[in-house]
């Protein structure tokens, strides 16, 4: 036998031949498989090793057969096998590589498939929690190959999660800045980047309607309040300078006959676009109406009107082109610290609406929660809480933890994102809050119950009483919590570990043990049963 | 090439269009809104359709239609007429060829 590198010899050069230990030529023999589109290419592949045959194992490795398929004749020195037997043994082993190589091909689609799928829910999930609806690339077709889905659309709507982040945080950063001095240089420069922001939008658009115009014209991809409001794929020109205008109580004389103009204009070009719409529509529906309808073929119909569509990615770009243009000239009209205050009023108006959007959407799901603001919103929480709850959060083994009642459990978007949609804290979020806004002092007290409800528990374990085990974890931990908040704000303060140690000490040793607000409330109960029997017997 | 100076000379508005474009249809719109009678030359009805087309986008009209001439003088395409329009500059332009009713 031979040694050889590893070549598939046709079939009609029967012969003995060896495959070789060549791992790495898995992907040459898949790659080339794939590029010549069918698995039976004869003259190119080397073939992988088949650990089969391992009889044939030898020193080819030192041959590295990186890619250079000779063909190599081969005469097997068995030639006691009759010709037939051998053929067949090889065909047989070819059939068997060629399998082989075809379930790894499979198996490999399978897995980006996989990946693709869990990349997609991902998207999706991501995109649900900020508010939005993810559009139409997941529903209409399977999930099988990147090609059936849309890659410019899904990357624009990726980009537009991180568009609106981006413009939630430079609205932040104006207002902050308004409210404070700045000079008129950086807020300039501030105000330039905002515009840059917005035509980066419109530029990001005008990509997304070459990739699947309707996608775009539909708006699934921004809030459904939004939605309400659009036209052609986004906000009217003239509803800008409507939301803006009231905002500008001080305008010269020059900047008001500005203002009059681009807003007569504005609505004189926004009306020719919409009727241009108008007769784009009616040519559509004449176009897909022609012929007879109901023979059904309608082939032609279809094709003449998919010419006629081009025309929606034009008014899509004119309509962009407008909204660009207006806020083009409303930079151009305004000072610096108008246009600032203009972007800021604009930014927030878009922002309500998307907080009207969420809330509409969870409207049903939790009718005590209350739009917007994180401030109003956490008031209203901890107004709630502590209406039904004593000053501590706990009460007792028997009665269930009612904040947990309040707060969805699926609600997680976290209160710490700057975002101001609908805020729905997590249980432990609202806990946390809860425990921040106590005193130092107040939480002293608070573990100090804790600590006695947890002795109360113990008690009730060793009477054999009905006690909820899961009770000991949570009380652990909520004490855990406020020393740990505690903790947090001595660090603040800068005292040391040593320091806070000793302090700890000393608090501890000033302890006066006193029941826990349990065994109050069932002393209480005692002491109302006993007056009510004594009322009752006297 | 000379049909299209010829033709864009004439005095007015001129605007070429097509009769399956509904931009155009709405830069005529515009034109009306703003009390002007501009003159349409609708080219897929004439022979020279396809030299028209290119005449346009050699004058540098970034689409062939619609394409604006104003007083001889290319505008441009709608996009460049939007611009000037609401930058205020477009209203002037077209002043002498305003008409005074309604």
């Amino acid at each position: 036998m031979n040694s050889t590198s590893t070549h598939f010899v046709p079939p009609r050069r029967v012969g003995i031949y060896e495959p070789v230990h060549q791992f790495g030529m898995w992907g040459e023999s898949f790659k080339s498989n794939i590029s010549n589109g069918t698995m039976n290419t004869p003259n190119h592949i080397i073939i992988p090793n088949n650990q089969k045959l391992d009889n044939n194992v030898s020193e080819d490795t030192s041959h590295g057969t990186a890619g250079t398929p000779h063909m190599f004749d081969q005469e097997a020195s068995t030639s006691r096998h009759p010709d037939k037997i051998q053929r067949r043994l090889a065909q047989n082993r070819e059939a068997a590589r060629k399998s082989r190589l075809r379930k790894k091909a499979y198996v490999q689609q399978l897995e980006t498939s996989r990946l693709k799928l869990i990349q997609l829910e991902q998207e999706l999930d991501r995109a649900r929690q900020q508010g939005f609806y993810v559009g139409n690339g997941i529903d209409t077709n399977s999930l099988g190959f990147s090609e059936t889905m849309n890659p410019g659309i899904a990357a624009f709507e990726m980009e537009y999660g991180h568009w609106v982040e981006e413009q939630n945080r430079q609205i932040c950063e104006l207002r902050t800045v308004l409210h404070g001095h700045i000079n008129d240089i950086e807020l300039r420069s501030l105000v330039e980047n905002a515009m840059k922001h917005y035509f980066e939008l419109f530029r990001m658009k005008s990509s997304a309607a070459k990739a699947d115009v309707f996608f775009v014209m539909s708006g699934m991809w921004r809030t459904s309040a939004e939605r309400f409001f659009l036209w052609i794929g986004g906000f009217r020109p003239s509803d800008l300078l409507k939301v803006l205008l009231p905002h500008f109580d001080v305008l010269t004389d020059q900047q008001l006959l500005d203002v009059c103009n681009l807003k007569q204009s504005c609505q004189q070009a926004e009306d020719a676009l919409t009727q241009g719409m108008e007769k784009l529509q009616h040519t559509l529906a004449d176009c897909v109406a022609a012929g007879q309808l109901g023979e059904g073929s309608y082939i032609p119909q279809v094709n003449s009107a998919m010419d006629r569509l081009e025309a929606l990615v034009s008014f899509v770009n004119q309509a962009d082109h407008l909204r660009h243009e207006t806020l083009q000239q409303m930079y151009r009209i305004l000072t610096t610290r108008q246009a600032a205050r203009g972007l800021l009023a604009l930014g927030e108006y878009f922002q309500r609406l998307r907080a009207l959007s969420s809330s509409w959407a969870t409207r049903h799901r939790e009718p005590t929660l209350s739009i917007a603001t994180p401030g109003t919103a956490a008031i209203f929480r901890r107004g709630t809480a502590s209406a039904t709850s004593t000053s501590s959060s706990f009460h007792g083994v028997r009665i269930q933890h009612q904040v947990s009642a309040r707060v969805p459990a699926a609600a997680t978007i976290s209160s710490s994102s700057p975002k101001p949609s609908v805020v729905m804290m997590s249980k432990r979020e609202a806990e946390l809050k809860e425990i921040r806004s106590k005193t130092t002092e107040q939480l002293q007290e608070e573990v100090v119950d804790l600590k006695g409800e947890l002795f109360m528990l113990r008690l009730q374990k060793s009477a054999r009483n009905e006690f909820k085990s899961s009770d000991f974890r949570r009380m652990k931990k909520q004490v855990a919590r406020m020393l740990t908040v505690k903790r947090e704000r001595e660090i603040k303060e800068g005292i040391k570990k040593r320091l806070s140690r000793k302090l700890d000490r000393q608090w501890k040793k000033s302890i006066v043990p006193r029941p826990p607000p349990s065994l109050k409330k069932l002393q209480e109960e005692e002491a109302a049963e006993e007056a009510a029997e004594a009322a009752k017997s006297a | 090439m000379d049909k299209v100076m010829r033709m864009s000379s004439e005095k007015g508005v001129v605007i070429f269009t097509k009769s399956s474009c509904c931009l155009c249809y709405a830069v005529q719109i515009l034109f009306r809104d703003l009390r002007v009678q501009p003159t349409i030359h609708e080219i897929d009805n004439d022979p020279d359709c396809r030299e028209i087309e290119k005449a346009l986008l050699r004058l540098g009209c970034s689409t062939a239609v619609p394409a604006v001439f104003v007083g001889g003088k290319l505008v441009g395409s709608t996009n460049e007429v939007m611009s000037l329009h609401l930058s205020g500059s477009l209203v002037p332009l077209i002043k002498p060829y305003q008409s005074i009713l309604y």
